[in-house]
């Protein structure tokens, strides 16, 4: 099941509280202070990693908390830190942390980080600090302190999670115009085809090796249709993937099965695909699928 | 190729006559058969290696 879109909360660790202690000892009288500071609490972060490809796991598991930090202890002894909470997501997703500004519907999140290299790893949520241990306290005037510091709070955050396929180039066009066959004809990626409009209802990857030292990745996403980038269609959440790519190739079925005219339906193509991403550079073509059709490709950079 | 409706060949020339219009390079390409999927590779690669040369 491909996901790529979650809601997620996570929490860091709070660091520990500091120790109140004196030391004690035999033929030590009045040792003084020696409570420990505890431990910093873990930091949570994302990992961008080329082994995951979905963020189905976060779906299920909306909910990941750092741990805590050590309290301190006597002698001196200072609490573990929180062990850091690393999670693991596929490379290209975006994280986006809800907006502070409850007034500000319109921006209702504010973007992170860009997790678009593999072994990129963020923060996203950093551990409390630990408290400091009576020890710490100690002056000339006051050698017994009774005062502690409690570990600071771990940082809470409601995010977002956006998964940005990064494909060098996108197949689009109207919904059965081919684009899982010629994926499949270009790759080894096997996608469900079926004569039937919205066959594919999640983005499929495939790699392209040209010849031995030139390979690409393309993506199939599903079916487009009129006004696609205003969102009819789920289309926004296909658009997306499309963004990062460098080169499309729009498909336009000439069979005549559907009953429209192919000019008009490579310029809806076309309009709904660039509306969607009108701050990247693009590339455009457009090809014919499964059967003869005209490719057309046009190259447009800012 | 064998799904190709001649009766759409005044359309695919009114599309390919608006690609070149548009300066846009047109393939005529089959995924079932195969045909014209090499030089819609080439083509790609080339649309790549073009976006990836930075900006002089």
């Amino acid at each position: 099941m491909f996901v790529d879109e979650v809601d997620i909360h996570v929490e860091a660790g709070h660091g520990g509280r500091g120790c109140l202690a004196f030391r004690r000892e035999k033929f030590v009288p009045r040792g003084g202070p020696s409570g420990g500071d505890g431990g910093h609490g873990g930091s949570v972060y994302f990992v961008a990693s080329p082994h995951i490809n979905t963020l189905i796991n976060y779906r299920y598991h909306p909910k990941s908390d750092a741990e805590a930090g050590q309290n301190g202890m006597g002698s001196n002894c200072t609490g573990a830190g929180g062990k850091d909470l690393e999670l693991a997501v596929p490379i290209g997703t975006l994280v986006y942390a809800k907006s502070t500004e409850p007034d500000d519907p319109e921006h209702p999140y504010v973007l992170l980080a860009d997790l678009s290299e593999e072994g990129q790893r963020v923060l996203v949520a950093k551990g409390g600090r630990g408290g400091m241990g009576n020890a710490r306290f100690a002056t000339a005037t006051n050698r017994a302190p009774r005062k502690v510091q409690p570990g600071e709070d771990g940082e809470i955050k409601d995010l977002r999670l956006e998964l940005k396929l990064l494909a060098d180039v996108g197949l689009v066009g109207f919904p059965n115009a081919g684009k899982s066959t010629m994926i499949a004809r270009i790759s080894a990626a096997r996608p469900k085809i079926a004569d039937y409009p919205f066959t594919t209802l999640v983005p499929n990857l495939g790699v392209v090796r040209v010849s031995e030292d030139r390979s690409f990745v393309v993506a199939d996403v599903p079916g487009l249709i009129e006004g696609a980038h205003r969102g009819l269609g789920l289309g926004h959440q296909f658009l997306r993937h499309l963004e990062r790519t460098k080169v499309l190739v729009h498909l336009v079925d000439m069979s005549g099965s559907t009953g429209r005219n192919p000019a008009k339906i490579w310029t809806r193509c076309a309009r709904s695909s660039s509306c969607s991403r009108p701050r990247s550079p693009q590339n455009r073509r457009s090809s014919s699928p499964t059967r003869w059709t005209p490719s057309i490709r046009r190259t447009r950079t800012r | 190729m064998d799904a190709f409706d001649p009766a759409n060949e005044d359309a695919l020339k009114a599309l390919e006559k608006r690609a070149k219009k548009l300066k846009l390079p047109f393939l005529r390409v089959s995924g079932v058969s195969g045909q014209g999927v090499p030089e819609l590779l080439e083509a790609m690669w080339k649309g790549l290696a073009s976006s990836r040369q930075p900006a002089a």
